[in-house]
């Protein structure tokens, strides 16, 4: 067994990770929702993660956005990435 | 008119039997691989999908086994009566991953195929059977996806590349050669149940093979045609049985507490 | 670098106003919102409750192997990914915090990861597996129940929606199978009671020493929690206890009339005899507990270092079951 030497590059897109929000909706009056922030290099991944770690309901629409394209209007807190609901 | 297994001539049956047997036990040695690889997972998301695909895919192999009691088998018999000689799964999964880059290689090759035989079944008129293809289908999506996904990654390093066509030249011919061998399999599309011959069908999954892996493997590389295996036994769609350290590794153990 | 500045009476009296605030029900939202101390107690909660949540990835794994039927590894799967995304949310919450999720999994020395006794050991098989569901996985509902009515860290609070949802489910999945294995035959039955004697002290000691011990009472001051040591125990007895009861196991607890509340037939602390895997009912001194805790249960360091590690080739076959 060898040690396993994650590429922080290729593998979760930079020193630091690439991350993306997740938005869904149950049914179709619902409105799109924010339901939670995913880690991933790319947009195959990011797909995929956000469908099984957010597993918790059948979504009628379920969707993901680079956090980067996130334009903040307003700033709240030291972070201004979108917080959980 | 409801569908009946009884409607179909002797030969289209044991061929449909055989198709739905091939598929499943694929299914089951592919969640095994899946089940065994959740801790060579790279990051925390990565176990997460390796242990939901291996969810999905014993999910599949468990409706498909239930399919074929309708052939007249008991459930028990097929999910733990069989042994090496008995499962009838491609040859391509026999060997363990060497590496990361095989594994996605084999995995996504096995997907491929194993959904290019079950999409035959969509429109099949047995509503179950087609049901369970359109499912099989949306969770295949997420299959393919997250091979697609390090793939992307792995073609941003030159010796991950070299790695993952190695793999191909190794696997493909044997994902070939597994498809091609659906010996009968027209009278599937004869009788109605599937909607596609079998060289039509080994054509698309090969077209899929080529576009997918281009970014690492040159179309002449690939194999055209499926070798000739030794030992090759037509109704089980493979050569040889099980190897031994295969068949330790996925057989059902703890008899006691089975129920 | 510069020694640490001493706390003054400005930031005491900041600290102070937090407790009290927390304690009226104020939820916090931001880091900014947190004094240095409410910032420490809560990233170090979330940081064992990340770490715990991980750990169960390779103790869960051995069983998913050797899971009777296809039907039960199933199983075993769905509760893997449930707990692998309650990972996911603990991490994630961290990474806001400033932490590095790929030091923490992939690159931090095993020994320091901050699990509990009883997460320590691997479940060889489907049984195990259920006891620890109906035991362990109990004991942790306990906690993060607890957490998500009280917790004054609101992110937090919330992401316990679903891993309760998840938790209450893993609980009653392993009441239904330890039932059932306890009536399926002689030989599964005396499987579940060596299960049970193997990991009821260490359920019990999974919420920590007795209360009269604490000194730092800080996850109560901060409302990070809402009930003590003793209260959860208390709670997770009052649910082990009848269940037990009912279906026919020994523990070693019951129910004291006179004291109107449940209590454990034993006075602990008490040591598991690592070569034999049984318990020493004799009650020892906490600085002999403490020492077998550092030492760690025999799996800890192999499991995580198994997570750390890739296995490929002949090897890939071989683990779980050789």
């Amino acid at each position: 067994m060898k040690r396993k030497k994650i590429q922080r590059k290729r593998e979760i897109g930079g020193a630091t990770p690439k991350f993306y929000e997740v938005f869904a909706r149950q049914t179709s009056d619902d409105p799109l929702t924010h339901v939670g922030s995913i880690e991933a290099p790319n947009d195959a991944l990011a797909e995929v993660r956000a469908w099984y770690i957010h597993d918790e309901h059948e979504w009628r629409e379920l969707c993901v956005v680079p956090t980067a394209a996130i334009i903040a209007v307003t700033e709240r807190g030291k972070n201004v990435k979108i917080k959980e609901v | 008119m409801r569908f009946s297994l009884d409607g179909l001539d002797g030969a289209t049956r044991t061929a449909f039997e055989n198709d739905l047997f091939a598929i499943a036990d694929s299914k089951f040695v592919l969640g095994n691989w899946y089940a065994r690889c959740i801790l060579n997972g790279r990051s925390l998301p990565d176990f997460a999908a390796l242990t939901a695909m291996t969810g999905a895919a014993y999910g599949h192999t468990r409706s498909l086994w239930q399919y074929l009691v309708n052939f007249g088998h008991n459930y028990g018999w097929i999910e733990r009566g069989r042994d090496a000689t008995g499962i009838r799964s491609m040859n391509m999964l026999d060997g363990p991953p060497a590496d990361w880059a095989d594994f996605i290689a084999t995995t996504w090759l096995a997907e491929q195929a194993t959904w290019m035989a079950v999409s035959g079944y969509l429109y099949c008129p047995d509503r179950a059977l087609a049901g369970l293809a359109e499912k099989i289908g949306e969770e295949t999506y997420f299959h393919l996806k997250y091979a697609e996904g390090w793939m992307e990654i792995m073609s941003e390093s030159a010796a991950d590349t070299r790695a993952f066509a190695k793999a191909m030249e190794k696997r493909y011919p044997l994902a070939l050669a597994w498809l091609a061998g659906a010996k009968g399999s027209d009278a599937l599309k004869k009788a109605g149940l599937r909607n596609i011959t079998n060289t039509k069908l080994t054509k698309a999954f090969a077209a899929e093979i080529e576009q997918g892996a281009a970014w690492a493997v040159k179309k002449s590389a690939l194999s055209g045609s499926p070798p000739k295996m030794p030992g090759w036994i037509d109704a089980h769609r493979r050569a040889a049985p099980l190897p031994d350290a295969l068949f330790e590794a996925i057989r059902f153990r703890d008899p006691e507490a089975a129920h | 670098m510069a020694t640490r500045i001493k706390e003054d009476a400005f930031d005491e009296a900041a600290e102070l106003a937090l407790q009290h605030r927390v304690k009226a029900g104020y939820v916090i939202e931001d880091e900014e919102e947190m004094t240095p101390r409410y910032r420490d107690v809560v990233t170090n909660t979330m940081h064992i409750a990340a770490d715990l949540e991980i750990m169960t990835l390779p103790v869960y794994h051995p069983s998913l192997l050797e899971a009777p039927t296809l039907e039960d590894r199933i199983a075993v799967a769905a509760a893997i990914q449930d707990e692998l995304g309650h990972a996911q949310v603990m991490y994630r919450m961290l990474e806001d915090f400033g932490y590095d999720t790929v030091e923490l999994l992939f690159e931090r020395d095993p020994s320091e990861f901050r699990t509990f006794y009883m997460i320590e050991y691997p479940h060889h098989d489907y049984i195990e597996c259920c006891v620890a569901m109906l035991l362990g996985d109990r004991a942790g509902y306990t906690t993060t129940r607890d957490l998500e009515e009280n917790c004054s860290f609101g992110p937090y609070a919330r992401s316990l929606r679903k891993v309760n949802f998840e938790e209450q489910w893993h609980v009653g999945h392993g009441e239904r199978w330890v039932k059932f294995f306890w009536n399926h035959s002689p030989e599964t039955r005396k499987r579940v009671q060596e299960n049970v004697d193997f990991y009821f002290p260490m359920a019990a000691m999974w919420f920590g020493v007795p209360d009269r011990m604490k000194t730092r009472t800080d996850q109560l001051s901060y409302k990070i929690r809402g009930a003590s040591n003793d209260e959860m125990r208390q709670r997770w007895l009052a649910e082990v206890v009848p269940y037990c009861e009912e279906v026919g196991i020994d523990i070693p607890a019951h129910f004291d009339k006179e004291k109107n509340e449940y209590v454990l037939d034993y006075e602990p602390p008490i040591l598991l005899n690592e070569e034999t895997g049984k318990w020493d009912y004799t009650t020892v001194t906490w600085e002999e507990k403490f020492a077998q805790w550092r030492k760690g249960g025999s799996n800890k360091i192999p499991a995580l270092k198994r997570l750390q590690g890739e296995c490929w080739g002949k090897e890939f076959w071989k683990e779980g079951w050789e």
